[in-house]
């Protein structure tokens, strides 16, 4: 079995894999301040769920922010490779992931055969990241969580005009006190943040189809707002905060399987030697 | 003394004592300039990067060139968080780093006040815009030339005449120096040996940080002192490259250099497995001089050059990716710049289309209040996937 481990700022997200490329089961902790921790607390909640040991898993690939952290790990990758890896896995068509995570967000393009060809990253500002939702809803007193579905009731969308975190929270308490329903702002808000994500799109070319990833993209509205900007429906996995364990999971899967193919050649080397 | 002159002084006698001949001579330059200026009061002028050194060698005055003296404030840390300092002083937290610390050394009197500002349209627009200001706001001559945006044989021949003009302007301020035959003998003589250091570095690539250091020897052409450190610089290559090793993973560098950090070359070499053979400001134009046609040949060199137009830029850098077999690009671009990072988007795509792994890290390479170095590391270790990993 294969274990990816996806050590993000705000989650800590583990996926494991059978010999089929099957997924056997995940897991999503809080990552918190103590990353040893997190990465402890999803392991063993990986395992009960598999009903498995740790002594059964045969290779370990860890990614995100934290990646340095996994001591159990066999092998180190970026999350922009695992994303593009965990994507290409549930859906091989797709050529473009918007990942969007709780403090940065990247557009990958994704080749035929799952390695990221090229990415743009946010530089270092949390606007376009779930940072910046998370500042907004607490602006507007609403559970981040709830954001998505109010979005979609909204009959148009206020235009927030500023795509810093900071401008933002303040143009929405002028929103707010200048009594425009809350849905509108929302949806306005989805709309900047998309507006942010259509400009990085846009640094490396969109090649379709798209899909969404991390924490943010289980919010509706930012899969709406995308969509429209794209002009096609964006693909959204069923779990898109699992995606980078996901390719985490399978690179730890080639790891072994090259391991023992190493192995099998230096035997028949030996044999031929012999 | 200064703390810059100190540290300076002590970076001098450094490098002489481990051998480096070619580096102490040039800190020992700036040193003479820094001293004539701040202690022996000798008036100077302030210029940007592509005002030709050998127009300039010809008049007798000190001349400092703005982004070289910054740029070695920055590496000896004159500055603790200089743009949030100059910031306080009324500087655009959006304007260039180098222009904010040149700025800071003036109006903390580390340096006097200049004569006069002379500068180009090409290659910053920030540069000229902010000599024009600094001149007006010490009230001291501005000194301009417009550079055509085309290099056909009209606007050339214009832009000889402009440079002619200066000259002349200049002459009536400040008397002549040097002759211009001792000028051109120099000049030349720099490019010869230039170019016999491009030819060793290009079959044993070395130890690639004496280039970011050394590019700015463009703006000292036309003076003997730059011949003696070339002369010494290329014994160097020439004794090192026995010892450089063949089988590499080829990196070509654009941009600049973080100065507060530049053995970040050395670690991305030893962490990514691999070595930055090349990069492209160590680059001359190796135009030859002639004294009838001096000021033609000068402009020629400018519309020349590899940053004069994009076309330019991407037809030398695919031939050092050619010539030196360059596996990946890695961009360092300057927070703020308008000149280079601009570029970025089409070098990229240029980048794709010949299937090389490009990867853009941002910063400023002058204040590392503006450099996350752990994002970059994140940057930099996709690049070596997509290198290694590329089916």
């Amino acid at each position: 079995m294969y274990l990816g481990i996806d050590v993000g700022s705000v989650t800590t997200d583990a996926v494991l894999l059978k010999d089929e490329k099957k997924i056997i089961a995940f897991s999503i902790v809080k990552s918190g301040f103590d990353h040893r921790s997190a990465i402890d607390k999803v392991v063993n909640d990986i395992c009960i769920k598999a009903q498995i040991e740790r002594e059964q898993i045969n290779s370990v690939v860890s990614t995100g922010y934290g990646r340095r952290n996994v001591v159990e790990a066999n092998k180190v990758v970026t999350e922009i490779s695992c994303h593009a890896m965990g994507i290409h896995f549930l859906a091989p068509d797709i050529r473009t992931v918007i990942d969007i995570g709780g403090q940065d967000s990247k557009v990958i393009r994704v080749s035929g055969n799952g390695y990221a060809e090229t990415f743009f990253m946010n530089d270092k500002c949390s606007a376009g990241t779930g940072r910046f939702l998370e500042v907004m809803a607490h602006a507007m007193g609403i559970d981040i969580n709830e954001l998505g579905a109010i979005a979609l009731t909204a009959k148009k969308a206020e235009p927030i005009s500023s795509i810093c975190t900071v401008f933002a929270e303040s143009e929405v308490i002028s929103k707010i006190a200048e009594g425009k329903p809350k849905e509108n702002i929302i949806a306005g808000l989805h709309q900047a943040i998309s507006e942010r994500l259509m400009g990085m799109v846009a640094a490396i070319g969109v090649k379709k189809p798209v899909a969404l990833t991390g924490g943010v993209a289980k919010n509706q509205g930012i899969k709406k707002a995308l969509s429209k900007y794209l002009g096609e429906d964006i693909y959204k996995p069923e779990e898109p905060q699992i995606v980078g364990a996901l390719g985490a999971a399978v690179f730890a899967m080639d790891h072994y399987m090259n391991g023992l193919a190493k192995e099998g050649n230096s035997d028949s080397e030996n044999k031929t030697n012999e | 003394m200064s703390s810059f002159i100190s540290k300076l002084d002590l970076a001098v006698r450094y490098h002489e004592s481990i051998g480096e001949q070619h580096m102490a001579n040039y800190l020992r330059n700036q040193l003479d300039v820094l001293r004539n200026i701040t202690e022996h009061k000798k008036d100077y002028l302030v210029t940007s990067y592509y005002v030709p050194g050998e127009l300039l060698e010809l008049l007798d005055v000190e001349v400092v060139y703005m982004e070289r003296l910054a740029g070695l404030a920055a590496a000896w840390r004159i500055f603790d968080k200089p743009v949030f300092r100059a910031t306080t002083k009324g500087f655009s937290a959006c304007s260039c780093s180098y222009q904010a610390i040149f700025d800071l050394l003036i109006e903390d009197e580390v340096i006097p006040k200049p004569v006069g500002f002379v500068a180009l349209s090409y290659t910053c627009n920030d540069a000229w815009m902010y000599c024009k200001t600094a001149a007006e706001k010490h009230s001291v001559p501005f000194y301009f030339i417009n550079v055509p945006k085309t290099s056909d044989n009209d606007h050339q021949k214009h832009f000889a005449k402009q440079l002619e003009e200066l000259y002349h302007q200049l002459k009536i301020s400040f008397p002549a120096k040097t002759s211009m035959e001792d000028v051109v003998t120099a000049s030349n003589e720099a490019q010869e040996i230039k170019s016999q250091i491009d030819t060793v570095r290009l079959k044993t690539p070395g130890n690639i940080i004496d280039f970011f250091k050394l590019f700015p020897l463009y703006n000292d052409l036309g003076k003997k002192s730059t011949v003696e450190i070339l002369k010494h610089f290329k014994s160097k290559l020439e004794s090192n490259a026995s010892k450089s090793s063949e089988d590499i993973t080829g990196i070509l560098w654009l941009g600049v250099l973080p100065l507060y950090r530049n053995s970040i070359i050395l670690d991305i070499e030893k962490k990514l497995g691999c070595k930055i053979v090349c990069e492209e400001m160590f680059d001359f134009g190796n135009i030859k001089l002639t004294r009838n046609i001096f000021f033609e040949n000068l402009a020629q060199r400018i519309m020349c050059s590899r940053f004069f137009s994009f076309e330019n830029r991407i037809e030398a850098m695919f031939k050092s990716i050619r010539d030196f077999g360059v596996k990946g690009i890695i961009h360092f671009s300057q927070r703020n710049c308008m000149f280079l990072p601009p570029m970025v988007p089409l070098i990229r795509k240029k980048a794709e289309e010949e299937k090389i792994p490009f990867v853009e890290i941002n910063g400023d390479v002058v204040d590392p209040d503006y450099f996350d170095e752990e994002r970059a590391w994140n940057q930099l270790e996709f690049f070596y996937e997509q290198i290694h990993w590329r089916p």
